[in-house]
């Protein structure tokens, strides 16, 4: 119960930390929750993997001889620190990067290819469901178009219908861009909402963050004013 | 005379930061209930946890780490008490370092806990976690020989009958952002199993590509999603609440990139075009 109430509140700081930045100048503040968040990230992942790495080490004696390997592969990355032989930490990235790539090949074809090329023929009129038509009829108009403008618009030679076609299509191309950009930022939006729908209910607790909002402002400011902000920030 | 055009072009970004936290602060205080309609994939989605049998094969890949709880958390929790309730036999496995707290969170919720508790599951009868599976590869290996990867060690168990992932009925991924990828690419194409994926709004057109292309069996984004969840089970919580906000900070969202676009065509556009002073060249 108690560390479910310290949680809060610390999380509820370091949110208040994080959103100084919106005063247009890196923080303190902001540079602290950051480097906090980092430096609890790295522990765990740095407790969690020498953990699973002595397993898989202790298993070698049960008979995996193959995570000899991976072990090697492993410490060879280490090279990275030693001026001279450097080059070495390439082979285990190259050697998890190839089987990786090899892995993916196998299929990518067939479900990011073939599979989009599917799902994007679909029937144009679906009787009685203006949503679906609507999805349908859009998806193919912009996959025409889109595909016209790497033939038809960058060739500085094309005219007429083609070219107004390809011209269209980049329109697409660009909103697409745009689309996929805003729905990124959204989900940003959608986080920081619930984050702050979490801290601000109930009342009391929505006192107590803008109380610590504000004092940790005018903490801002005054840092600020006096020139000192920056100085404390990195 | 102002130049409004120039004025929509130059406002400065933390006016619009400002707001968006005035309307988040806002509705939190006084929360703004507007209508939500149901949408198809979430209905359809709901429809299809509904039709898993009694001592069906599901495994449950946990690879999101604790970002979920803030805005998907009811969708996560909903799906699986959903699952649950049509009593599959489960395999548990985690994809990321971070998703084993998440896991945790999400088998100690009270609601789940119940569930499992009516449902009689019993760890090692009904109910395997078979631990980390560490990447695509593993993946790979883990769909293709289950037994091997997990070195026989549910050998005697429930699990015999598990050879490879054909024997496996449904798949829930509740990925992280890549993690949906690797069942497309390595499950769906491969096997028949059915798979379930929950993402995150960014990523969800990829969802649904891959819904109408076939690979996924049933796609939900989990923000709207965790307030319709909610809705279609009847376990209202926090994301209905949550859902005034989300809508209103999209509102101000769409209005600023109207005000926006307009600036640019208004005005900002026509600045870039006029040359710079003294260069007399073009200027990006």
């Amino acid at each position: 119960m108690i560390e479910d109430i310290l949680i809060k509140y610390i999380g509820m700081i370091l949110v208040i930390f994080l959103l100084t930045s919106l005063y247009g100048k890196a923080t303190p503040f902001h540079t602290f929750a950051i480097s906090l968040l980092q430096a609890v990230a790295v522990a765990y992942l740095v407790v969690y993997c020498a953990g699973a790495i002595y397993n898989n080490f202790l298993q070698i004696f049960q008979g995996q001889l193959l995570n000899i390997i991976g072990i090697i592969l492993g410490l060879m990355l280490f090279f990275r620190f030693i001026p001279g032989y450097s080059f070495l930490s390439r082979i285990p990235v190259a050697f998890s990067a190839g089987t990786l790539l090899g892995l993916t090949l196998r299929t990518v074809v067939f479900t990011d290819i073939i599979g989009f090329i599917k799902a994007s023929i679909a029937p144009l009129f679906t009787p009685g469901d203006v949503y679906v038509n609507f999805v349908n009829i859009s998806t193919a108009i912009f996959t025409i178009t889109i595909l016209l403008v790497f033939i038809y618009t960058f060739p500085s030679t094309t005219k007429g219908p083609l070219r107004t076609i390809g011209k269209l299509g980049e329109l697409f191309f660009y909103g697409g861009l745009g689309g996929m950009a805003a729905n990124a930022f959204l989900g940003y939006l959608n986080s920081a909402a619930a984050t702050l729908a979490m801290y601000l209910t109930p009342m009391s607790d929505a006192a107590i963050f803008i109380i610590l909002g504000i004092a940790a402002l005018v903490i801002v400011i005054a840092l600020d004013k006096r020139g000192i902000l920056e100085k404390y920030t990195e | 005379m102002v130049d409004m055009f120039k004025v929509m072009a130059t406002i400065d970004r933390r006016i619009y930061f400002l707001l968006f936290l005035t309307i988040m602060i806002g509705g939190s205080l006084y929360p703004v209930v507007l209508p939500m309609p149901i949408t198809n994939w979430t209905q359809t989605f709901y429809n299809k946890v509904n039709e898993v049998q009694p001592g069906d094969i599901l495994i449950v890949h946990m690879g999101a780490g604790p970002e979920v709880r803030l805005n998907m958390w009811s969708a996560y929790k909903l799906i699986l008490w959903q699952f649950i309730q049509k009593r599959p036999r489960i395999i548990w496995m985690t994809t990321w370092p971070n998703a084993f707290p998440v896991g945790e969170m999400l088998l100690n919720d009270p609601l789940i806990k119940d569930a499992i508790k009516m449902a009689n599951y019993v760890k090692g009868v009904n109910f395997t976690d078979i631990g980390f599976v560490y990447g695509e590869p593993a993946l790979v290996n883990l769909a293709k020989d289950f037994h091997g990867f997990t070195e026989n060690k549910f050998k005697g168990t429930w699990l015999d009958e598990v050879k490879d992932m054909n024997d496996i009925q449904y798949y829930l991924c509740f990925g992280a952002s890549g993690d949906y990828h690797w069942a497309a690419k390595q499950i769906s194409l491969i096997y028949k199993t059915k798979i379930f994926t929950v993402s995150d709004p960014g990523l969800f057109p990829t969802h649904i590509i891959y819904m109408q292309a076939g690979n996924f069996y049933a796609s939900i984004e989990g923000v709207t999603g965790s307030a319709e969840y909610e809705l279609l089970t009847k376990h209202y919580g926090e994301a209905v609440g949550r859902m005034g906000i989300i809508s209103m900070t999209h509102l101000a969202f769409v209005l600023i990139i109207i005000i926006g676009n307009i600036g640019y065509f208004g005005w900002e556009r026509k600045e870039r075009a006029k040359p710079i002073k003294n260069l007399g060249e073009k200027h990006d």
